[in-house]
């Protein structure tokens, strides 16, 4: 092809033939070149043509690479993304181009494919050298098709269709050189400004590539991939929005400079409630167009992927993408309602898909489906205070209100769990210490005889030495049966005089009624002093029995320091507060995060929470 | 924030872990004043 007539030059041998000329280029806003050189799993390639075509929606190139072992591929390029592609032959038959449909799978090289974009393509122009001629252009109905890993696209322009197998590559990975400077490419993305075919307003095209500008006065969607201006649709002016983020504006955001390029309202509708969201439309010239989408003050930041994720069907729908599980959240149809601004293709206020979206916080997976293309994108939830550091936008942005799909929790459960753990492992080992180490020690025992006498004359039992640290268990286990005793007690120090005076009730009541055999308190009693100094002791007690009984049998049993496992209970009840408050905040967020899911309990109500 | 707070809420409740096992504490013991007999005991007793 020679990039100075425009002929297109077919070589035999050492013969050249000239097939007539072949439409320019469209300037778009690609860093690439001819003569780039690049490098690909240790391979040195170089730029050597490309074709460039046009679908409904807007314009892509395929750049014809040569490596330096002779082999060659295409990169194709649409909106910034790449796919690296070898010409591969399949044993596998292949359907005919209008039996295909989106979502169908297709096995080639054995390896099994998704069907992830119908496109009736033209190729309008071409440039370098390529192994086939353009002339003044081709029908290429094209299949692209995508896995978990790799990328696939059947080319049906021929009489035999060629397929292309490859991955989605970035354009960093591939080591470059010699690409466009950015001087020129700064030069030949500045503003364009036009005005509307419909009321003469003003208009601007920023970012390279815009195929539709929506005009914000009239409503107006215009095409501009050429100078005819041409009218797509319009829309009612009346549902006029005002974006947070002004179209124009420049910001630094996740390592990148982008611009401000598009605005578009969509919303879904279900139950009857209709749901809205914004999406700005952002343009880099390092990483080609992104997205950011505003609901309800949540901010996402999202690129599309030509990697279609893997469905795994375990009770509930989820994908595999890059390692990771996706959870669906939901599953709606959603519909453009408003534009502003330009975007990469042609787009219309009323255009709907059907928007499936899978989670794992924080990140998003989101696949666009309409009856010619799935569309997947990746986002990851960006806190308001980053994209008002990012944008400055001239108010403030919204507060949060409810929890996002993709919000990712502030409440991480496992470090809870795991300290908890560690804390009862601590308090075991203490535990175990006391009981190993305590005293245990009977210091006194004495068999008593409490009769009607024992109220009006108290016993005094001989006395006991305490040493030590700890407590004192007092034991009384008596012969009651059907009756009761009450203990007046009190522990005297002898030296000291101190004194520690309680009561005890002691009672035990059995029988047989007409549901057979019952029983009602204990003839045993234990009662624990806490922290009883070192000394000598006696034991003061007064008893009190019912009228008409005779002799009550008592064996009354002193311990020092008796381990108290009621304190380790009480210490791990403790210890679990602040895990199970963790828990139920974290369960709370989750309950709220999925109550806007397809999978809200049917009682789900909106409650919000910053 | 609130993690720090448990952990030193945490080493702390093992610190008054150790002491109470180290007195003797319990919760179930008796404190040093003495309950009137009889107050509830013709209702309790059969």
């Amino acid at each position: 092809m020679c990039e100075f007539c425009k002929s297109t030059l077919i070589r035999h041998d050492l013969d050249l033939e000239n097939l007539g000329k072949m439409a320019e280029l469209l300037d778009d806003a690609s860093p690439l070149q001819l003569g780039a050189e690049g490098i690909y799993k240790g391979s040195r390639f170089a730029l050597i043509g490309r074709i460039q075509l046009r679908y409904a929606q807007g314009l892509w190139n395929e750049w014809y690479l040569l490596f330096d072992n002779q082999k060659s591929a295409w990169l194709s390029e649409a909106s910034g993304n790449y796919v690296l592609t070898f010409l591969a032959v399949v044993a596998e038959p292949l359907p005919a181009f209008d039996a295909i449909k989106i979502g169908q799978p297709i096995v080639l090289l054995g390896e099994s494919f998704e069907v992830t974009n119908l496109e009736s393509a033209t190729c309008i122009s071409g440039e370098g050298e390529l192994p086939f001629k353009v002339g003044a252009g081709y029908a290429a109905p094209v299949v692209d098709l995508a896995n978990a890993k790799n990328f696939a696209s059947i080319d049906y322009s021929d009489t035999v269709p060629m397929v292309f197998i490859g991955e989605q590559v970035a354009l960093g990975d591939l080591r470059m050189t010699g690409l466009r400077k950015r001087e020129d490419m700064a030069g030949k993305a500045q503003l364009k400004t036009f005005n509307c075919p419909s009321c003469a307003a003003p208009l601007t095209i920023r970012a390279k590539g815009t195929e539709s500008v929506a005009c914000g006065s009239c409503g107006s969607v215009i095409d501009v991939a050429n100078d005819n201006y041409k009218i797509l649709s319009r829309y009612n002016t009346q549902l006029a929005h005002t974006p947070l983020l002004l179209l124009g504006t420049h910001g630094h955001l996740h390592g990148a400079d982008y611009d401000v390029v598009g605005y578009l309202r969509r919303q879904t509708k279900v139950d009857g409630v209709v749901y809205p969201w914004s999406e700005y439309l952002l343009y880099s010239e390092q990483e080609g167009f992104h997205w950011l989408t505003e609901y309800q003050g949540h901010w996402n930041f999202s690129k599309t992927t030509n990697r279609t994720p893997k469905k795994r069907f375990t009770g509930k729908l989820n994908v595999d993408y890059l390692g990771t599980t996706y959870e669906h959240f939901q599953t709606a149809k959603a519909s453009v309602t408003y534009v502003l601004g330009e975007f990469y293709w042609r787009i219309k206020v009323g255009e709907s898909a059907t928007v499936e979206d899978y989670v794992s916080p924080p990140f998003i997976l989101s696949a666009e489906k309409t009856a010619n293309e799935t569309v997947w994108s990746i986002g990851e939830y960006v806190v308001p205070d980053e994209i008002e550091a990012a944008f400055k936008p001239p108010q403030p942005l919204p507060a949060r209100v409810g929890v996002a799909a993709n919000q990712p929790s502030p409440w991480v459960v496992s470090p809870y769990w795991k300290a908890f753990g560690a804390f009862v492992l601590a308090a075991l080992i203490i535990h175990i210490g006391f009981l190993v180490t305590a005293q245990q020690r009977r210091v006194h025992h004495q068999y008593l005889v409490l009769d009607q006498a024992s109220h009006t004359h108290s016993i005094t039992s001989e006395p006991f030495v305490v040493s030590g640290t700890g407590n004192l268990v007092i034991n009384n286990q008596t012969n009651l049966s059907n009756n009761w005793v009450y203990l007046d007690m009190q522990l005297v120090d002898r030296d000291t005089g101190r004194q520690y005076q309680f009561g005890r009730e002691i009672s035990y009541y059995s029988g047989w009624d007409s549901d057979g055999s019952w029983s009602e308190g204990n003839a045993h009693d234990e009662v624990v002093l806490s922290a009883v100094p070192p000394g000598t002791y006696v034991l003061e007690i007064e008893a009190e029995i019912p009228a008409g009984t005779g002799e009550i049998f008592d064996h009354l049993e002193v311990i020092r320091d008796q381990p108290v496992w009621a304190n380790f209970f009480l210490a791990l009840f403790a210890l679990s507060i602040f895990p199970l408050i963790a828990w139920w905040r974290r369960t709370s967020f989750e309950a709220q995060r999925w109550s806007e899911s397809d999978y809200a309990p049917e009682d789900s109500d909106d409650d919000s929470e910053d | 924030m609130f993690f720090k707070t448990y952990l030193v809420s945490g080493l702390l409740a093992l610190g008054l872990f150790s002491y109470a096992q180290y007195q003797g504490w319990s919760m179930w013991g008796v404190d040093e004043s003495k309950p009137q007999p009889g107050s509830t005991r013709s209702a309790y007793h059969k």
